[in-house]
């Protein structure tokens, strides 16, 4: 207490005249929606731990296939199926390929689809979501019981007849991914959208005279972009273990052009002389997918409003 | 003298959140006595609720933590108590209502079982004596025909009816103190006279104190015997209700009541708002938390935060206008519906 | 040409569909009038209709039956660019503060919008200069403009939401429960702002509440609603001074004030029970089943909102059987 008395200036006691009132002052620094999720998921290591492997993946998938003194389909004959060494970091399949940068290229083609394959069908999904959800109607009714019939039967039935009928490749999976997986997330958008439009400012904005396009592209779908970014990156590994798939049962990516699933196809036929040529990219897909799946669990977390004060 | 029921002293509650640490509650003392009802009066955000739910350790921890402070339930320091002492005191000892009657009900459960539930888990009876009990609360809150509302789910029921339920659940094990969070907010104007009837009538038959948290002056004036004015997580004033109401002392408790539209003519047209907003509890200001919106701010105010002036009566006010040094501002008495009719009409009542 | 009805609503009705044979009857044959430059206050409990009117008069919702006119333009019949049109004279203050602003736009988005819309600056330094004033208009800082919603308090973000509804110029303003969210020292802020703002540029206000002090505070009129209809319409004095629908009686009795010795000196509520549901309601009188002064005819015959005296009309059958004047005073 004798401190405080000590400080006390003369005219403590009086009042302050002119109080312009800075009580409306905001004193926390401004922080946008993206920020602030990013700053959540900077404190959860887990996630952070699955994102810093991805981008090692994929910095290694870029620069790997561009630096090294091979490529994916030149043969060294005289040293085929040899062991990880120095020369040959994973070492080299029966025709004398160099491991290291087949299964490099292999990432860039898996990583590729698994992104495309994933982020276009939920773009696809949004759109025709967010029309059923917001004109509702006969539209509506129409758009999500064509969905149900659609989606009785196994989109992997689906995908095998689009990716016969078209042909095999990377672009021919993704094709077949869009057409198939926006049905999905189609209904989850359209669910979003069916509780947002009974939100006062979209309302607001109605009342302000604002045109439907105005109101879905401005107000309906950015506050569905939290979730689908989940649905997104939960759906990645999931496109790259159906990429993988097809090409194991050779429907996808063919030969000589590398895609993990491909390479693991390759690998099972040696598997119990060269066991290195099936673990390696089986291994990395394994690592992918727990990768991808981490970071979308912290990302959901960080979106999470629940979670936000 | 009433005996003491629940006393807590200088508590501090604190949230750590990602962003820095939310300083919840900072520094509140208050007590009850047995069969008063004190209300906590406040703003959203004031730390009222906070306070409450870290008594009966409802609030989670982490992010949350009690800084500081001392919990006596019946002269017994609980402030340390584990989760489980306290939950078998919870129901039996202490109870809760909340705003949401809907959300605090478990909308798959009989509304009977609800009830009978928290009998048989705190007295070692049968479950057709649970029943039993179960289906005379229901009469006690005043929900008709209890044996067909025993076997309805809580869906069936309006707004109204489930508070009475909750109340049901609250009381059944006769506990000592009943803490009420908002619990007419969500309700009906007619609807909420008749649970804060019901909640006045029940208190005196169980015997129990009640912590009523509320923003509604209304609200207090009608239900409370005692006051606290919480801001900022610090109770800034605190009396008998006749006090706070008719005697105000805290710039703060002037503002609030003055916010209030004077029943009778429109007399003036500009309401005696306080003007801004509360502090962000992130970063509080130095000084007196309510400086900043106070038309009476001196110098000292934004140095340094005011000790509690004791007063007459047990009521207390933490301001620096009632330190001797100040410069006297007009009292801001206030004068009863009632009293002014005692005036006009009978002149000999004093 | 210049009538002195800004808003004339006659026979209002919207029905909701919500089962198979399921009818919620929101608003069932409402008609009222508002003055130029005047506010109306609406009352009534949870379900009686209120927000429904509100939302209807603006065109949010179609109208099952009935008109409404504004400014003599009839709004359910105007279409694309004519309700666009309309839209700029009539605005809302939603209810709550954190529902009514996008959360993913700046505050000066959401408050710019409608001059967006509405094409009303020429360059991008006039709609700044636009979103400015408005901030200062209700007391906000202009450096406020670039942050987002949740980083605002609720009082300051209901101002916001005020801005974004003064930034088309309107006439009419439709208050939703515009400050039942709030606290109770910000809910007369905000009551002061609207009320300055009336003052000054000449709004007309519905305002729609269940507060009924703020009500009286605010109206010029006051009407007072149960279960889609109107039971009582007056100048805001008679209504609060001299109720008659008994229903009116029982929700100022209800209550509570700000005065400990008033309140628990005060008999026990008069009301019983709660707001019956508004899916397929009876005929009759739609108080009937918690009226203790009801007559046989109220069970079967709806009564008229009639008028009592030239600004005070109620719907009742016992009012207006009796003489309502003498009873009042009784």
């Amino acid at each position: 207490m004798n401190k405080t008395t000590n400080i006390l200036l003369p005219n403590a006691f009086e009042f302050i005249e002119d109080q312009n009132l800075d009580s409306d002052l905001i004193t926390r620094t401004s922080v946008t929606f993206w920020t602030d999720v990013w700053r959540r998921l900077l404190k959860n290591k887990v996630a952070m731990l699955g994102l810093f492997i991805i981008v090692i993946i994929m910095i290694l998938s870029i620069f790997v296939p561009v630096f090294s003194e091979y490529t994916y389909k030149s043969q060294d004959l005289a040293n085929a199926n040899a062991a990880p060494s120095a020369l040959h970091v994973f070492g080299t399949d029966n025709l004398g390929r160099d491991m290291w940068v087949r299964v490099w290229v292999g990432a860039r083609v898996s990583l590729a689809v698994g992104i495309f394959g994933s982020v276009i069908p939920s773009l696809i999904g949004i759109v025709i979501g967010g029309i059923s959800g917001y004109f509702g109607g006969k539209l509506d009714m129409l758009i999500m019981r064509s969905i149900d019939v659609a989606m009785c039967v196994p989109s992997m039935i689906y995908i095998i007849l689009i990716m016969l009928f078209i042909g095999s490749g990377p672009v021919s999976i993704i094709i077949a991914f869009a057409l198939t997986g926006w049905m999905g997330s189609a209904r989850s958008v359209r669910g979003m959208i069916l509780q947002l439009k009974e939100m006062e400012y979209v309302l607001a904005s109605k009342a302000l005279g604002a045109s439907s396009a105005s109101l879905i592209f401005n107000h309906l779908i950015p506050n569905t972009l939290g979730i689908v970014v989940v649905s997104m990156t939960m759906g990645i590994p999931s496109a790259i273990f159906y990429e993988a798939y097809l090409s194991f049962i050779g429907l996808g990516v063919a030969p000589p052009i590398p895609s993990w699933g491909q390479l693991s196809n390759a690998g099972i036929a040696v598997f119990r002389v060269y066991p290195s040529q099936l673990m390696i990219p089986s291994v990395l897909i394994s690592l992918t997918m727990l990768s991808f799946n981490l970071f979308g669990d912290g990302l959901r977390d960080a979106l999470d409003p629940k979670l936000r004060s | 003298m009433a005996k003491r029921i629940l006393e807590v002293k200088n508590m501090h509650f604190s949230f750590y959140t990602y962003a820095g640490e939310v300083h919840a509650v900072n520094g509140v003392s208050f007590y009850v006595d047995q069969g008063e009802t004190l209300a906590i009066v406040g703003e959203s955000g004031c730390g009222k609720s906070v306070t409450v739910q870290s008594i009966m350790k409802l609030t989670p921890t982490p992010p949350g933590k009690l800084k500081q402070g001392k919990i006596e339930y019946m002269g017994e320091d609980i402030t340390h108590y584990t989760q489980k002492e306290i939950s078998s005191m919870r129901g039996k000892e202490m109870s809760m209502i909340f705003q949401d009657p809907m959300t605090s009900l478990n909308p798959t459960m009989r509304i009977g079982h609800q009830i009978a539930e928290g009998i048989l888990s705190h007295e070692n009876i049968s479950k057709e004596a649970a029943k039993q009990k179960a289906i005379e609360m229901l009469i006690k809150v005043g929900l008709p025909n209890p044996e067909k509302n025993f076997m309805s789910y809580p869906h069936q029921f309006s707004g109204g009816m489930r508070q009475r339920v909750m109340i049901a659940i609250a009381l059944v094990c006769n506990p000592k103190i009943l803490f009420a969070d908002e619990p007419t907010t969500a309700l009906d104007v007619t609807v909420q006279a008749q649970i804060l009837e019901l909640m006045n009538t029940l208190k005196r038959e169980f015997k129990a104190s009640v912590v009523l948290i509320t923003h509604d002056l209304g609200v207090v004036a009608k239900t409370a015997q005692r006051i606290a004015v919480m801001y900022a997580g610090k109770i800034v004033e605190t009396g008998t209700a006749r006090d706070v109401f008719y005697d105000p002392k805290h710039p703060y408790t002037w503002g609030l009541l003055d916010s209030v539209p004077s029943t009778g003519a429109q007399s003036s047209r500009t309401l005696n708002s306080i003007e801004g907003s509360p502090p962000d509890l992130f970063c509080l200001p130095k000084g007196c938390s309510f400086a900043a919106r106070c038309k009476y701010c001196m110098n000292i105010c934004r140095e340094i935060a005011p000790e509690e002036t004791v007063m007459d009566n047990g009521h207390r006010a933490s301001c620096w206008l009632l330190d001797c040094r100040a410069p006297s501002v007009p009292p801001q008495k206030r004068v009863s519906r009632v009293s002014k009719l005692d005036i006009k009409e009978t002149a000999h009542v004093g | 040409m210049l009538d002195e009805n800004l808003v004339e609503v006659i026979g209002l009705k919207k029905y909701f569909q919500v089962g198979k044979n399921q009818i919620l009857k929101a608003v069932d044959d409402v008609s009222f009038s508002i003055k130029r430059g005047e506010t109306l206050g609406m009352v009534g409990e949870s379900g009686c209709g209120k927000t429904t009117v509100g939302r209807t008069i603006l065109g949010l919702y179609n109208a099952d039956g009935g008109t409404v006119l504004f400014n003599g333009i009839e709004v359910h019949a105007q279409k694309g660019k004519a309700y666009k049109a309309l839209t700029k004279q009539m605005q809302m203050i939603f209810q709550d503060p954190y529902a009514s602003l996008n959360p993913r736009k700046t505050v000066g988005a959401i408050v710019g919008e409608g001059l967006d819309i509405h094409k009303m600056y020429k360059t991008k330094e006039e709609r700044i200069e636009k979103i400015y004033n408005l901030f200062e208009l209700v007391g906000l800082n202009r450096e406020h403009a670039n942050r987002f919603p949740h980083e605002f308090s609720g009082g300051q973000r209901q101002r916001i939401g005020i801005a974004r509804a003064l930034a088309v110029d309107p006439k009419f303003i439709v208050c939703d429960e515009a400050i039942s969210a709030l606290d109770v020292s910000i809910q007369a802020q905000i009551i002061n702002l609207l009320m300055r703002l009336q003052s000054e540029y000449g709004f007309t206000y519905l305002f729609i509440a269940h507060d009924l002090t703020m009500v009286r505070h605010i109206s010029d009129s006051t009407a007072v609603m149960y279960l889609g209809t109107l039971v009582e319409m007056g100048h805001t004095e008679a209504i609060f001074e001299k109720p008659l629908h008994p229903y009116t009686k029982g929700l100022l009795a209800a209550v509570p004030e700000a005065d400990p010795d008033y309140e628990q000196s005060k008999p026990s509520p008069i009301l019983k029970g709660e707001v019956p549901s508004p899916i397929n309601p009876k005929p009759g009188c739609r108080f009937f089943g918690r009226c203790n002064e009801a007559i046989e005819i109220c069970s079967r015959v709806r009564p008229d909102l009639i008028a009592v005296n030239e600004h005070h009309s109620v719907a009742c059958h016992v009012v207006n059987q009796t003489n309502p004047i003498s009873k009042s005073e009784a």
